[in-house]
C-alpha cells in the first residue's frame, strides 16, 4: 500500500507530532511568511523502498521551544539553547518515522537514517524548500514559520 | 519492589524525556541508568542490576540492533526485557527483533501513562 505524498500530508503529520511532543499548535501557512530569525535545518535519509531525504526548517526560537518543551524547562533556561539543535533533529525523527509509515504503509521497507541539523541562511533554506519534490509551510500561534520538505 | 532500568538513546533529549516520564509515571522506580549507544549500554549491564532496558535501533558506534543481538547472545542478559523505542516502522526490522526476545515497542512521541503501560505490561508491576 502507498499513499501519494503531498502537502496536506506533510502538514498533518508535522502538526500533530508537535502538538502531541510539544504542545505546540500549527496551522497551514503561505510560502510568503517570513523567517524572523536565523535558520535550524533538520535532514534525515530514509532508504530502502524509497530513496530520499526529509527536512524540517524552523527558526531559532522555535528550536529553543521544542527543547524546552521535551525536557519541561523554561525557554530562556541555558539548557533549552544548548540543546536545541538536537531537539529538532528529534521532531524530525518522529515525523520521518511517521511520514515513512503513511506514505508506503506499515509494512514498509525503509530505514531511516540518523537526523544532521545545522544553522543555515535563509536564502539556503529557502532553495532548499523551492527545489523540493514536495514541500509545505507551518506557523505557530505566533506566526513563526516552520517548513517541511521532501527532497 | 523498585525497578532499575536503563535508557539507551544518543540523543540526550530522547534519555531525558524517557528518565522524566519514568519518574513521573508513578512507578516504582529504583535507578535508572544511562547509555548513549549499545556498547555503552553493554558496560552498564556488565556492571549494574538493571530490570529492563529501553532502547533506540538507530545508534552510532554500536546500534540498537547490534545491541540486542548481543544480549540475546550472553546467557547473563538474554532475560533482560528490552523494549524498543522506535521512529522507523520497517516490519522486517521489528519481525527480527520479535525474533531476538523483543517484548514491546514504543513509539515517539511518548507519555508517562503510555511508559507505565508498557513497564506494567512487561514486568507484571
Amino acid at each position: 500500500m502507498t499513499n501519494t505524498v503531498d502537502s496536506e500530508m506533510l502538514t498533518e503529520i508535522v502538526s500533530e507530532v508537535l502538538e502531541e511532543a510539544a504542545f505546540i499548535f500549527t496551522e497551514t501557512a503561505d510560502e510568503t511568511l517570513n523567517w524572523n530569525d536565523d535558520v535550524v535545518e533538520s535532514t534525515i535519509t530514509y532508504e530502502g523502498q524509497e530513496n530520499g531525504k526529509l527536512s524540517l526548517a524552523v527558526d531559532n526560537e522555535m528550536a529553543r521551544n521544542f527543547a524546552a518543551n521535551l525536557l519541561g524547562i523554561e525557554p530562556d533556561d541555558p539548557a533549552a539553547a544548548s540543546r536545541s539543535e538536537e531537539a529538532v533533529s528529534e521532531m524530525l525523527n518522529i515525523v520521518c518515522g511517521i511520514f515513512v509509515e503513511r506514505w508506503l504503509g506499515k509494512t514498509n521497507h525503509c530505514r531511516l537514517g540518523i537526523p544532521s541539523t545545522k544553522a543555515i541562511s535563509i536564502d539556503e533554506e529557502l532553495s532548499h524548500f523551492r527545489s523540493a519534490k514536495c514541500n509545505a509551510v507551518l506557523e505557530d500561534e505566533e506566526g513563526k514559520r516552520i517548513d517541511i520538505y521532501v527532497r | 519492589m523498585a525497578y532499575n532500568f536503563l535508557v539507551v538513546d544518543d540523543s540526550a533529549i530522547i534519555r531525558s524525556v524517557v528518565t522524566k516520564c519514568l519518574t513521573m509515571s508513578g512507578l516504582d522506580i529504583g535507578e535508572i541508568f544511562e547509555a548513549s549507544n549499545g556498547r555503552v549500554a553493554l558496560d552498564v549491564l556488565d556492571g549494574a542490576w538493571v530490570d529492563m532496558v529501553f532502547a533506540d535501533l538507530n545508534m552510532p558506534e554500536m546500534d540498537g540492533r547490534e545491541m540486542i543481538q548481543e544480549m540475546a547472545d550472553n546467557k547473563m542478559l538474554d532475560n533482560i526485557p528490552v523494549v524498543v523505542i522506535k521512529s522507523e516502522r520497517n516490519e522486517e526490522v521489528l519481525a527480527w527483533l520479535t525474533s531476538l526476545g523483543v517484548r514491546e515497542y514504543i513509539s515517539k512521541p511518548f507519555k508517562p501513562e503510555k511508559m507505565k503501560n508498557v513497564v506494567e505490561r512487561v514486568l507484571g508491576a
